[in-house]
Formats: structure tokens, C-alpha cells, sequence
């Protein structure tokens, strides 16, 4: 019969393996980016949070443009704070348009580093946190790349802040034209893919688009975090061209509305001139719907787990609203976050 | 009978039509005017408290964003007040009471002015006034320390609206009560509620005039109804104040926000009178784009409302955006309509125009012949013209609009070009002519449109020196008959009338035509001809070069040239005289190794790539080309050639006789022949930023400077040049 040592050093070599199973699998987390100019959650966007145990909240504090005529960056649109965010991690993030990049002077960058940390860290005390992270979201190109990899390198000099930035397709496929940012780790924003246009395929996430990007997440030298769209918005369309985003709207908004037929499988169209939701339409003008299903989102995780070799850790949604949050049943935020590879 | 269109044709006219626009868009400035495309002047029909709504591709016509929310009211005061204190004050004082003085200096004032009645009403006004601006006169704060985030602390107004109250029912004097009234119901708006705001504007309204204080009172009662979702009246309120107080209209604007069709129903069911609904209609039809549903609507209500012009003006300038683009400059191609937008604007247009019972019937018929003319319905517009005639006022701005219109008709109706043209426009481009620098009316897309259309159909019937008088073409300087031929018509004596207007309309002057020519002969190696060629250009002949030209460096560096002191400075005409001597030199067989380094040095310095460039700089050919690709493609072989620095460097190598002087030789050889090899291999490859190929090869110059290493020369290149030095280390 085994010594009882002997069967000590079995339990022990046994618990060592289920430790070192469970080091493999680093626990993900799930959060949302906050999107809205002024901060509140109601009621299903509190129980949302609360339900799936969200700790981390990405909240957009403001953007940074440089607008034609002006001769500086401009903050814009910055966060206003109804009620303060309790009981969350925040990180904020601050969306910067490309152009800002294109006309930034290389020697002003540390100016415009102080500017940005100081109405960052201006934000953070007055709603009492201290954020750890801050994260950039860009959509830089081959001509700006130089220089907006030199402000975040000097962002996170000056403020000794953990710095990560959005990555969207086009710059995981090409990284050797876009450069990859000196950041710690991306947020790979899994939308906006398509053409915004009257044709029949989806802007917001299209399957066969994906489809010619995911491959190169394997080599992809960052660490990834990925957010999923649950937003859904319309396209107002006149002669075949599309002259308005309608934020927000879904077929909700039209179907109970008798001046909108049903116009094929996700559109409708308006039989006389009127007003819908604060936007007006001309007779005949179309809507065209653009929306992810749960379908949808398990199909984007399907494929990025094919690519992504377990780098996967984290899951932003975007964006916590209650309008995009009451289009999915309650389950569906961890049935995907499960369903990461 | 228009020819069959020949390859050749449609190249020229293509070509002729880049070119020229590409010139138009670069006297127009950066951007070009914030209405675009236009030949159709707002101003000259639409009330001026309108201009804001003009289209424009800024928020606001004329003003970009609307800032004055703190200045808007500022100049009315002290004449409002100064007037009704009747001298009971000084105009200074009042000025310094209202726009500078604080709590104490009010207080001083109060103690030492003269007492009477106003003054002291005045005063205990002013007191309450200035706490008000604690709460309505928030400063724009710059923009990165703009602080939303800062929990606003309420104003508590309640012992300031006892105050205001009590002055609102105790004042006996309208001025002064209004004031009040006005002051009250603001506080309401800002430290109260919705409905204490409504209140006291429903308790008063009746009981003072429609003034324009009383609009700025409707305008926050209307502000309160929108904090209350009451969507249907609050537009109603809007819309009263865009139409009745024309420095509110923009704010009027930015708060008029119709959710849905059911309270805009609502709104619309509001209104006592058809002209109170009219607004509404024009409110919908310029701040939703729907200018057609808009003007149809009113004219229903009242053919002879004013507010149809605004909306008309909106219209007509958004569809001539397409004016002068695309098939407007194809003769031939058949005219598709495909925007229902154009197409139902003109028939409305027509339609109104045809019945004639506008305010101004003159303007419908204006802009019903310019959009005939915009659908290439030419002699529709004509008869418009000729209706509208009569109608257009007796002043100038009416008329102008009626002769541009009348004009860019007649030309774009115009097959071809002949005498009988000519003569019919001729004094109408004088016209044209003489308003360049009038801002009043639009006439640059006019004037630039007429330039280029009429070059392209002078072209088209062969006459290519007139159309170079109209809009100059590079391709047309690739022919040397055709600057003969231009030379000459410039050089006319006794012009035509209609050929003084080409030639003044020609950016090419004939001093511009014998300054090329100097030029081309210099780099031709045509000195004598050169120097006939310059001494016509009088003006081109004095320019002083900015580098010594016989110079030559081992590292370019034209700054560096500029910068040294010159004991000669040559102009074009001594450079070519110093050329012609150094040719008869070493035709003579006098220092040939000097003289030919020299010669080389000048036809290198004066191409593309030597620190004489501004040689070449001329009308003609351009200048400020900071890479060659940036030289027409015409011209651009002649200014990088190297043949003749080569020829003379070569000439030098021939004639030298130390290894010193040959070292030299095959240098400067080396530097030309790197210029060709950028030209040939590098410059194509213009795109690519990241280009990280070889940046320079094994020059014959190197290989054979390679044979002296024992010069002194040989030492500074090594010490100069870094790719000598790497091919050196490479090829030891």
C-alpha cells in the first residue's frame, strides 16, 4: 500500500497542475464605453452593469478637432456629469480626429500633451477618481502615424499613465503602412467596417469584410482586448445617396409610425414629407436599418477565436445605452463574453 | 456644322478645360467663397435681416458661428437709456455706469449725481441689473480649461425676484417696467422653473409692447417650453420671435426643433394668421432643406409674401452648384437631367414666374431663365430675359444681375464663336471686366466661367491664340509657331476693339513672351539669339540674379550661395553678355579649362538643380517648383537637362592639365550625372514616402575621380561628399 508521503506528493503534483490549468485561463472581464455627452445611467443601463458584475467603465470625456478655421486643437463636446460614476474603475477615453494630427506640429506636441492631461486629470478630480489608464482613440493614418505615435509615447512620459489606444481593422491587416502603436496594449474595434451607403450590405459589421482582416490578428504584435457593436442606427436615403445618420433609430422607431411603409427586409420608406424623432423627411425619402444581432456578435467572436490564439483577454461593448440595451435579451452579454476562446 | 469629334479634339479640350480650371481655383483663394458656385446675388432681393440664412457652407452666411450672446444687445442700451434719463445723467456717466462701474462705483455715483426722480429710479434699476450678470453674462471660457464638469451652483435669486417683483408692480413708468418685467422673467429662466418663467410671462405680455425686449422675453417663455418637452409651443414662440426680431432670428434658429410630425401639426395649428404659418414654412424650408415643399406652401397662403424670396435664393443657389461642372462644357454630349430636385425646382420656379402675381415678379423670371439656362435650355432663358426685361427695376444691382445672367446665356447658347459673337458680347466683357473688384454682386464664378468657355470654343474653331488670350494653356508654349503667333498678335498696332480686350485679357504680355524665349534660347545654347531675345524685355533684363551663377559647390547649397557676399551681382542681361564672352574665349583657345568650368558652372546653375534658378523663373514657365515634379510636364525636360553642363565640363576635362584639374572635372561631371540619374530613376518613384531604395550609384564621375586620389581635391570631395566617401569605403 502507497506511504501516506507518497500520496501526499500525488495530491500535491495533482493540485499543482489545476493551479497551473487556471494560470493559463487569465479571467476575462467584460465593460462598456460610454458614449453620451452627459453622464446617467437609468434604470436597465444600472441593472445591466450590475447584472454582469461590470467593474470598468470606459467614459469618453471629450474629443480633440481642428477645425478649418482654427489655428489650435479644440476640446469638444466634453462630458458633462449629471451624477458622478460610483463604484466603477474609469478609464477615460479621449477620441482625437485624425486631422488634429495631420496639421499638429511635431515641436507642439508636448504643449498639446499638457493641454490634453490637464483637462484629463481637470475631469478625474471633479468626479473624485484616479484613473490608472487612459486610452486614445484615433483613426490614424500612414501620413499621421509619426506623429500621433509621438504624442502617445510623450503622454505616457509625462503623466507615467498605462496608455492603450483603439486599433481598427485596417491597421491590424497593415501594420507595416500603419505602424503599431507604442502603446501597452489596443482595444481592436470589431465595426464600422463596411461603406455607409444605400446598397444592401451592412456598414456596422459585414461577414465577408471580416472575414479579409481577421487572419492577420494572429501576428499581430499587441495585446488585444475586443470591442463588439450593439448599436444600431438608421440611414436616411434620397435618390440612391445617403444624406443623414440617424443616431440611435432602429426599425422600432418607424414601424409603428403609418407614414413609413416597409420597404424590403430592413427598410422603410416615407410616404409623405414629415417629421420622425427630430429629423425630417421628404416623401419617399428611405431608411435603411443597420443593426448586430447576438447571431451577429457570436459569429464575430467565432471568427476572431479562429485568429486570435487565446490573446483575447477583455470585452468592451459599445456603447452602454438603454436604446441599444433593450434590442438584446438580458443573458447575452455573458453568453458572449463565454464564448471567448 | 460641328465636325466629328477627332481624338486630337477631345484631348485639347479636356486639357484645355484642367488647365483652366485648375487656374480658376487658384485666383478663387484657399477655399473659395463660402457660397461656392454662384451667379445669383441674395443680396440684391432679400432683406439684409436675412443674411444669415443665405446658403453658404458655413453655419451662418457672413458671420460663420454665431458668438454675440453677450454683445447682441450691448449698443442698444445707452441710447435706449441716455434717451429716456432726458439729461437727468451725462451720456459718459451712462456709459460708465452700465458697461463699466461695479457695486461701489454705483454707489459713489448715486451719492454725487443730481437727485431727480429718473436718476434715483434709475440707480435702484442699475443695482439689480448688475447682480443679474452673475447669471447671464456667463464669459465663453477658453476652450481647454472649459469646465461642464463643474457642478453649477444654483444662483439663489429668491431675495433678488422679491426685488424685481416689487419693482415690476410698484413702477409706474412703462420703460422701466418692462425692464423689470424682462429681468424677472429671465431669472425665472435661469434660477427658477419652466413654469414660474411661463407664468410671468403670461401675467404680463398682454401689458407691453411688441418691442424688441418683449421678443426676448417670448424668446426664453419659449426656452421654458421646450425644457417642458412642449415641442408645439415652443416652435410657435420661435418662429414668432424669427419673425418678428431680426437680432434673434439666429437664436430663433438654433432652438427651433420641430420632434414629431404631430407637434409640428400642432404648431403649424397655432398660428391666428396665414402669415404666421408663412414663417413656419420658411423655417421648415431653410432649416430642413426643403425648399420646394416650402415655397409651394406660402405661395398657396400669399403669392406676394416676402418670405419666398429667402427661400428662392436658397434654392437657386444650391442647384447652381452644378453650373460650369461637367457637361455644361460639352458642346456635343446630350444634356440628362438627373437630379428630381433641379427638375421640380424649375417647373415651380416657371410656374410662379409664369403667373406673375409675386411681391417681385422680376426675380421668379430671373431665376426661371437661369435655370433654363443651368438645363440647357437656352432659348427658354432668352425669352425670360426678355419678359424679365421690362419688370427688373431701374437700379443698378437689379440690372446687373440681368446682364450677367443675359451674358453667361448668350455664351453658353453661342455653338461656336464668330464675328457676330464677338461684337454682340464685346460690351458686356468690358463690363464684366470693369466689376472684378466689385464685391456688391457675384461675378467671379461669372467672370472665370466666361474666360474659360470662351477659350475652350476658340480652340474648337482654331483660333488658338485667342483662346491663350482667354485662359493660357502650358501645352500651347510646346509649339513655337503658336508663340510667334501670339508675339505678333500682341505686337498689332491698331487692334480691334474686341482684339484690346484679348490682349488686356491675356496673362501673357509680350515682354512675358520675349523674356521665355531668352530663356529657352540661353538653355539651347543660343547666347546671341538669347540676348536679341532679352533686350525686348526690358523689365526681365534689370532682374538680378540671386547667386553667383559661375559658382560651383562640391554639396549644392543655393541658401548658402544666396547668402555669400557677391562683388558682382549680375541681371539676366549681364549673365548673358558674361556668357557670350566666355563662349568667344574659348572659341579662341584662351585658359579653355577656366572658361569652360565657368560656362559649365552657369548652364548648370541655371537649371533646375543650381542656385540661379530664378534664371528660368518667368510668366511662362513658372516658378517655385521645389521638385521637379512640379514643373510642367511641358517644360520640365528643358530646366533638368544636363547636356550642356555636361558638354562644358567635358570640354574642360579635355583641355586640363594637372591631375588637380581633373579630379575637379570629373567631380563636377559626377554631380551631373547624379541629376539625371534622380531625374530617371529616383523622381519617378515621387510617391512613395517611404522609399528606402539607393539614393545614388556608382557615377562615372566617382570611378574616374577615384584614379586621383593624390589631389588635394580628391581629399576635400572625400571629406565633403558622403556618397563618394561610402562608394570609396565600398570599393576599396
Amino acid at each position: 500500500m502507497p506511504s501516506v508521503h507518497f500520496r501526499l506528493l500525488i495530491l500535491f503534483i495533482a493540485a499543482f497542475y489545476l493551479n497551473a490549468c487556471e494560470k493559463d485561463k487569465a479571467p476575462k472581464t467584460m465593460s462598456f464605453y460610454y458614449w453620451r455627452t452627459g453622464f446617467s445611467l437609468d434604470t436597465l443601463e444600472q441593472r445591466t452593469v450590475q447584472d454582469n458584475d461590470v467593474r470598468t467603465l470606459y467614459l469618453r470625456y471629450f474629443d480633440v478637432d481642428w477645425g478649418e478655421t482654427d489655428t489650435a486643437p479644440m476640446p469638444v463636446a466634453i462630458l458633462q456629469f449629471n451624477t458622478p460614476p460610483a463604484n466603477f474603475t474609469i478609464i477615460p477615453v479621449i477620441f482625437l480626429r485624425n486631422r488634429v494630427f495631420q496639421k499638429l506640429d511635431s515641436n507642439k506636441t508636448d504643449s498639446f500633451v499638457a493641454q490634453i492631461a490637464g483637462l484629463v486629470s481637470h475631469i478625474s478630480t471633479s468626479i473624485l477618481t484616479t484613473p490608472r489608464e487612459v486610452q486614445f482613440d484615433c483613426d490614424w493614418t500612414e501620413t499621421t502615424k509619426d506623429n500621433y505615435f509621438r504624442f502617445l509615447r510623450q503622454y505616457h512620459a509625462k503623466t507615467n499613465m498605462l496608455v492603450s489606444c483603439t486599433i481598427r481593422l485596417h491597421q491590424v491587416k497593415y501594420p507595416d503602412r500603419t505602424g503599431t502603436p507604442p502603446v501597452d496594449h489596443g482595444v481592436l474595434l470589431f465595426y464600422n467596417m463596411g461603406n455607409i451607403d444605400a446598397g444592401a450590405g451592412n456598414s456596422i459589421y459585414d461577414r465577408t469584410i471580416a472575414h479579409r482582416y481577421t487572419p492577420s490578428l494572429r501576428s499581430y504584435p499587441l495585446q488585444l482586448d475586443l470591442a463588439l457593436p450593439i448599436f444600431s442606427w438608421g440611414l436616411q436615403v434620397r435618390n440612391g445617396k445617403v444624406i443623414q445618420l440617424l443616431d440611435k433609430m432602429n426599425a422600432a422607431a418607424f414601424e409603428k409610425d403609418t407614414n413609413f411603409v416597409r420597404n424590403g427586409s430592413r427598410g422603410f420608406a416615407a410616404k409623405h414629407a414629415g417629421f420622425r424623432g427630430g429629423y425630417y423627411f421628404q416623401e419617399n425619402d428611405a431608411v435603411k436599418i443597420e443593426s448586430v444581432s447576438k447571431d451577429d456578435l457570436l459569429e464575430i467572436v467565432g471568427e476572431v477565436n479562429r485568429h486570435s490564439n487565446h490573446r483575447i483577454r477583455n470585452v468592451i461593448f459599445y456603447d452602454l445605452d438603454s436604446q441599444n440595451l433593450q434590442r438584446y435579451d438580458k443573458g447575452v452579454f455573458h453568453e458572449i463574453l463565454d464564448h471567448i476562446d | 456644322m460641328i465636325k466629328a469629334s477627332s481624338m486630337k479634339f477631345w484631348i485639347i479640350l479636356i486639357s484645355a478645360c484642367t488647365v483652366s480650371t485648375a487656374i480658376v481655383l487658384a485666383c478663387a483663394g484657399d477655399w473659395g467663397p463660402e457660397y461656392g458656385t454662384s451667379n445669383f446675388t441674395p443680396e440684391i432681393f432679400v432683406d439684409s435681416a436675412y443674411s444669415p440664412f443665405f446658403y453658404s457652407d458655413q453655419f451662418y452666411y457672413g458671420i460663420g458661428h454665431d458668438e454675440a450672446q453677450i454683445t447682441r444687445w450691448k449698443y442698444d442700451l445707452i441710447p435706449e437709456w441716455n434717451s429716456w434719463l432726458n439729461k437727468a445723467l451725462s451720456r459718459e456717466q451712462v456709459d460708465f455706469l452700465l458697461n463699466t462701474a461695479g457695486p461701489q462705483a454705483i454707489d459713489s455715483a448715486a451719492k454725487t449725481s443730481p437727485t431727480s426722480k429718473k436718476a434715483a429710479d434709475f440707480f435702484h434699476y442699475l443695482r439689480l441689473a448688475k447682480q443679474c450678470e452673475a447669471y447671464s453674462l456667463t464669459p465663453i471660457p477658453a476652450p481647454w480649461e472649459q469646465d461642464s464638469t463643474q457642478k453649477k451652483i444654483p444662483f439663489d435669486a429668491r431675495g433678488l425676484d422679491r426685488l424685481l417683483e416689487q419693482g415690476l408692480t410698484t413702477a409706474t413708468d412703462p420703460f422701466l417696467r418692462e425692464r423689470y418685467w424682462f429681468q424677472l422673467l429671465r431669472s425665472r429662466f435661469y434660477n427658477g422653473t419652466p413654469q414660474g418663467t411661463i407664468q410671468v410671462f403670461d401675467a404680463y405680455s398682454q401689458k407691453f409692447q411688441k418691442n424688441k425686449l418683449w421678443y426676448r422675453c417670448l424668446a426664453y417663455t419659449a426656452g421654458a417650453y421646450r425644457k417642458l418637452h412642449d415641442y408645439a409651443k415652443a416652435n410657435y414662440y420661435y418662429s414668432r420671435v424669427f419673425d418678428s426680431c431680426d437680432e434673434l432670428k439666429t437664436t430663433a434658429h438654433y432652438s427651433f426643433h420641430p420632434q414629431e410630425e404631430s407637434d409640428w401639426q400642432a404648431t403649424l395649428a397655432l398660428c391666428h394668421t396665414p402669415e404666421e404659418k408663412a414663417t413656419l414654412w420658411q423655417m421648415l424650408g431653410i432649416f430642413y432643406s426643403d425648399p420646394i415643399r416650402a415655397i409651394a406652401r406660402i405661395y398657396d397662403l400669399d403669392p406676394r409674401s416676402e418670405k419666398l424670396g429667402l427661400l428662392l435664393s436658397r434654392a437657386v443657389n444650391i442647384s447652381e452648384q452644378r453650373f460650369g461642372h461637367g457637361k455644361n462644357t460639352d458642346y456635343d454630349a446630350p444634356y440628362k437631367q438627373n437630379d428630381s430636385a433641379d427638375r421640380a425646382l424649375a417647373i415651380l420656379v416657371t410656374r410662379i414666374a409664369a403667373a406673375a402675381n409675386t411681391a417681385k415678379p422680376w426675380v421668379w423670371q430671373l431665376a426661371a431663365g437661369y435655370l433654363h439656362m443651368l438645363d440647357h435650355q437656352y432659348t427658354t432663358a432668352t425669352n425670360d430675359y426678355k419678359n424679365a426685361e421690362s419688370a427688373v427695376p431701374r437700379e443698378r444691382l437689379p440690372q446687373a444681375q440681368l446682364r450677367l445672367l443675359k451674358l453667361l446665356n448668350t455664351i453658353a447658347a453661342a455653338q461656336t464663336v464668330d464675328q457676330t459673337l464677338e461684337q454682340k458680347i464685346l460690351p458686356d466683357l468690358i463690363w464684366l471686366d470693369s466689376c472684378q473688384k466689385d464685391n456688391s454682386f457675384r461675378n467671379q464664378t461669372a467672370h472665370a466661367w466666361v474666360k474659360s468657355n470662351m477659350a475652350a470654343k476658340y480652340l474648337h474653331a482654331g483660333d488658338k491664340i485667342k483662346s491663350e488670350c482667354f485662359v493660357s494653356r502650358t501645352a500651347f508654349y510646346a509649339d513655337t509657331q503658336n508663340v510667334e503667333g501670339l508675339k505678333r498678335f500682341l505686337s498689332k498696332p491698331n487692334k480691334s476693339p474686341y482684339e484690346q480686350l484679348c490682349s488686356r485679357f491675356s496673362s501673357i504680355q509680350r515682354e512675358d513672351i520675349f523674356e521665355y524665349q531668352a530663356v529657352c534660347q540661353c538653355l539651347n545654347d543660343n547666347i546671341d539669339e538669347a540676348l536679341t531675345a532679352i533686350r525686348q524685355a526690358p523689365m526681365a533684363a534689370k532682374t538680378i540674379l540671386p547667386a553667383n551663377p559661375f559658382n560651383a559647390r562640391i554639396n549644392d547649397c543655393h541658401d548658402c550661395d544666396r547668402q555669400a557676399a557677391q562683388k558682382i551681382k549680375y541681371s539676366k542681361l549681364d549673365f548673358l553678355q558674361k556668357l557670350k564672352e566666355l563662349k568667344e574665349k574659348i572659341a579662341a583657345g584662351a585658359d579653355v579649362y577656366t572658361n569652360a568650368i565657368l560656362l559649365a558652372n552657369a548652364q548648370y546653375n541655371i537649371t533646375h538643380f543650381g542656385n540661379d534658378r530664378a534664371f528660368y523663373d518667368c510668366k511662362v514657365l513658372g516658378d517655385e517648383h521645389s521638385s521637379p515634379e512640379l514643373i510642367d510636364s511641358i517644360f520640365r525636360d528643358r530646366l533638368i537637362n544636363m547636356t550642356l553642363p555636361l558638354k562644358y565640363y567635358t570640354l574642360a576635362l579635355n583641355a586640363a592639365r594637372t591631375g588637380e584639374q581633373r579630379a575637379k572635372c570629373q567631380y563636377l561631371l559626377a554631380k551631373c550625372q547624379r541629376n539625371q540619374w534622380y531625374c530617371r530613376d529616383l523622381y519617378r518613384k515621387f510617391d512613395t514616402y517611404d522609399y528606402s531604395g539607393q539614393v545614388f550609384t556608382a557615377f562615372d564621375g566617382f570611378k574616374a575621380l577615384k584614379q586621383y586620389p593624390n589631389t588635394s581635391y580628391y581629399q576635400e570631395v572625400l571629406r565633403e561628399c558622403g556618397y563618394f566617401r561610402t562608394y570609396i569605403q565600398k570599393n576599396k
